[in-house]
């Protein structure tokens, strides 16, 4: 049985080991192991994805409405739910809970668009828009696509096999798409309290310094991007409104058009103008940033992975460490914390390549390690292991890739298992 | 504490003398709980299969009476139900199982005809089912026999096409087809369902009243078969009877405060009544169509005194109980423990108080007129709630913290 509550759960903490005289001497010195806390104050033992237990019962509670909004469906228009009415004409969720169960990852659906699942998929077109796989009565929805695996074998230098699985879709009607996985929302807060200055101060996009890594700034019309697969969306509000009316059909300040509208007549069905109210919203984001950090759980044998990270250069895009800036939320503000991201775009190779959004088919922003959960991982969720995720990369990670594929069986483990362990 | 010897003797003799009597008393912290779960378990299915005695005599002879009955039925198998939520939280099994039985809110017009202006979820195809007045249903170029309403059937339907508002089984299905819609607002008032409804021939009012029965007769079932299940699950044998009987002491009270916490301060303050509050929304309101939701808030917060303090007065007056949490902490943490005990008997008051108001006080408010806007006396006694389950989460975590217990995760 799966545990679902931390409590029994003691708390471990690993020293950091710091390199020392003659090793250090010898070959780059190996940063120390990162600490138990990735979150800063908002790190929690807790497994689960829930609110932080650094804030107090009272400012918990604060966060409620904002659970609610984002836990409960959203409704049509006109109801007796003033505040969560407004779904629709056109969309693919009635709540943000059905795509991030319990606040995490989502779960491919079992065979189609009918399930409800984590998936969503942008076209192809100039319009960059999202496919509108659901509609309330009177309207159509716009398609639905089937989704099949196809399994490719692959076998490691040492010939063991691993095979990776590739999803296959369907279109109804056949059209080109692009598909993305809800991601989870660990630190979302956090990531926006990164400043935009120290995130593009990373960026070398003509690859100056000649290490093959040549990330660039997401550019989008509303500013540096960071969150999203391909860097949409510059903050976490813009994120949060963007789902709203995208998945949703729920209007914001930020947004305020909603798919098909005004074509289709949507102004019968409209839950008022904007649907969410910007308070509300920012009791979204509020709750989405006050969600805590599990505790990395990082011992002494994790340290061969931790070595080996370093080593096949995934720290070069997948950095560890950052600084948030000054916040008027304190648990945002000065923190250490350890995504695992350079929130950069990078090419990651055809075998990934996908056209949509502002970013070129093979760009992709490096996702965050932390947290990791039990996937399905990348951006269609076709890696079921984390091996299969890191044996996908290619293009500025192809050197990565294969030095991943060279390590012996025991050292690829001991990776993942680092991995695993943030 | 007293010395182990005399300890286990004092129980030992104490479990003779009041199993004489017809009691339990539990040798330990696991006995206990597990004992207790049993017992509010085996107590809801009492009431669930005196519910569904009612459910027959109302089938049987439809009249104002026999529907009277049934719904005062449904109240008091409510009573158990509601201390058995303490349960919950710490155990993933019984959190997956309860859905079926207690999912709100319910979108209506899954299962039955609704107010022509009511608007339900939409986008959320189930909701214009009406699987009572349709015995073929079409969905999404699909064709569903529903012909014959059996328990199965229904569980089917439950969390049809993955929204959680489609909610076919369990109380607050039951109770929608005792009460019908509550279209009062904010206003006095729960539903008002005819008995005809569940009348035979021509007497039948609002249509497939046949159906209809069927469906009453099913879903009560199924009700009946959950519980059953739930109860083998506590009994010697059971996979939680084992599990709990397994644990260390340490993990059982760690189970204790997480499910206290997260019902304390997520589920019971914050969502049942700060997001009601707030919104002043009445699909927030727990029983929202027979207006029984003071009583669910206080037998919540009943149940969680009752599982710190090792004990429960069962429906029928007898009282078990056990070795609490209570006990081991006033010998560890004395302050702390205490604090806790008057926080909890504080938010058993607060929220007996909206029972009070619900029940006797006039003129009568019932908890969707106390979170109506504007009624200033109303919105207080919420609050106060609230602002005691909050305490009462403090003082929790106080005491976890001074017995060196990591409670963290119970939040929501």
């Amino acid at each position: 049985m799966p545990k679902r509550w931390a409590s029994t759960v003691p708390v471990r903490r690993f020293k950091s080991v710091f390199c020392l005289g003659l090793a250090a001497s010898l070959s780059a010195c190996q940063p120390a192991m990162p600490p138990a806390n990735l979150g800063g104050e908002l790190s929690t033992p807790a497994t689960r994805l829930s609110v932080s237990t650094a804030l107090s019962p009272a400012e918990r509670l604060e966060h409620s409405v904002g659970a609610s909004l984002f836990t409960k469906p959203w409704v049509i228009a006109p109801s007796t739910t003033r505040d969560r009415d407004g779904l629709g004409p056109l969309f693919n969720a009635h709540s943000c809970s059905s795509c991030h169960q319990h606040n995490g990852r989502g779960e491919l659906p079992a065979r189609s668009t009918d399930q409800i699942g984590g998936l969503i998929f942008r076209l192809q077109d100039s319009t960059n828009s999202q496919l509108q796989t659901r509609a309330l009565p009177g309207f159509s929805a716009e398609g639905r696509v089937a989704l099949t695996f196809r399994e490719h074998p692959h076998s490691y230098p040492d010939s063991e096999q691993h095979n990776l699985r590739a999803l296959v879709f369907q279109a109804e009607p056949p059209q080109p798409l692009s598909p993305r996985l809800a991601p989870p929302l660990v630190g979302m807060g956090l990531i926006d309290a990164i400043a935009a200055s120290d995130i593009a101060a990373g960026a070398d996009p003509l690859d100056i310094d000649n290490d093959g890594i040549s990330g660039r700034v997401a550019n989008t019309p509303d500013g540096p991007g960071r969150f999203g697969w391909k860097g949409e969306s510059p903050s976490l509000e813009h994120q949060v409104a963007r789902a709203f009316v995208e998945d949703m059909g729920i209007t914001s300040h930020l947004f305020p058009v909603e798919p098909g509208c005004p074509a289709l007549g949507c102004s019968a069905i409209s839950g008022g103008e904007p649907e969410i109210s910007t308070k509300h919203l920012r009791q979204v984001v509020a709750f989405l940033s006050a969600l805590g950090i599990p505790q990395a759980r990082l011992e002494r044998q994790h340290h061969q992975g931790w070595k080996l990270f370093n080593e096949a250069g995934c720290a070069a895009c997948h950095r560890p460490q950052w600084q948030t800036r000054s916040h008027t939320n304190s648990r945002l503000s000065q923190q250490t914390i350890y995504p695992f991201s350079d929130f950069l775009l990078h090419d990651m190779g055809s075998a990934l390549a996908d056209p949509s959004g502002s970013a070129d088919a093979a760009e992709w922003r490096t996702a965050p390690l932390w947290a990791l959960d039990d996937g399905p991982w990348l951006h269609d969720g076709r890696a079921r292991t984390l091996e299969e995720a890191i044996l996908w990369h290619g293009g500025e990670a192809q050197r990565s890739q294969q030095m991943f594929r060279a390590f012996t069986s025991g050292e690829r483990q001991a990776l993942v298992e680092f991995l695993r362990a943030l | 504490m007293p010395a182990p010897r005399f300890s286990t003797i004092k129980y030992l003799t104490a479990a003779f003398m009041l199993s004489v009597a017809g009691l339990v008393q539990a040798e330990s912290i696991n006995q206990t709980y597990i004992t207790l779960a049993s017992a509010v378990y085996e107590d809801s299915l009492i009431a669930a299969r005196q519910l569904q005695t009612s459910v027959e005599q109302l089938l049987a002879t439809p009249s104002e009476k026999t529907l009277g009955e049934a719904r005062t039925a449904w109240r008091k198998a409510r009573v158990p139900y509601q201390q058995s939520e303490t349960f919950r939280f710490a155990n993933p099994e019984i959190d997956d199982w309860e859905g079926g039985l207690n999912a709100w809110p319910l979108d209506e017009g899954l299962i039955d005809y609704v107010a022509s202006d009511y608007f339900h979820e939409m986008g959320n195809i189930g909701a214009q089912l009406n699987i009572i007045a349709n015995p073929v249903i079409h969905i999404g170029g699909q064709e569903i026999d529903a012909t014959k309403l059996t328990p199965e059937l229904i569980r089917s339907f439950h969390t049809f096409a993955g929204s959680e508002a489609n909610v076919a089984s369990g109380y607050h299905a039951i109770e929608f087809l005792l009460w019908g819609q509550d279209l009062n607002g904010t206003g006095p008032g729960a539903g008002q369902r005819p008995y005809t409804d569940y009348a035979t021939g021509k007497d039948c009012s609002n249509g497939h009243c046949d159906r209809r029965r069927a469906y009453l007769k099913a879903v009560t079932e199924l009700l009946v078969s959950d519980l059953e299940d739930m109860v083998s699950r506590w009994q010697s044998g059971g996979s939680l009877h084992k599990r709990y009987s397994e644990m260390t002491e340490e993990d059982v009270i760690n189970s204790i405060i997480f499910s206290i916490g997260s019902l304390s301060l997520g589920e019971l303050a914050g969502e049942r009544m700060k997001v009601a509050l707030e919104a002043s929304s009445t699909e927030d309101e727990h029983d929202c169509f027979s207006d029984n939701t003071h009583y669910s808030h206080y037998y919540n917060a009943l149940g969680m005194q009752n599982l710190y303090l090792g004990q429960y007065q069962r429906i029928n007056g007898d009282r078990v109980g056990g070795p609490s949490l209570a006990e081991l902490a006033s010998t560890i943490a004395p302050k702390a423990a205490e604090g806790l005990r008057k926080a909890m008997t504080q938010s058993v008051a607060k929220t007996h108080a909206l029972v009070d108001a619900a029940e006797r006080r006039k003129p009568l408010m019932k908890f969707d007129q106390m979170i109506a806007e504007g009624n200033l006396a109303g919105r207080i006694l919420v609050t106060e709630a609230i602002e005691a389950l909050v305490y009462q989460t403090e003082a929790l975590e106080a005491l976890a913290e001074a017995m060196g217990v990591d409670s963290s995760g119970a939040a929501f």
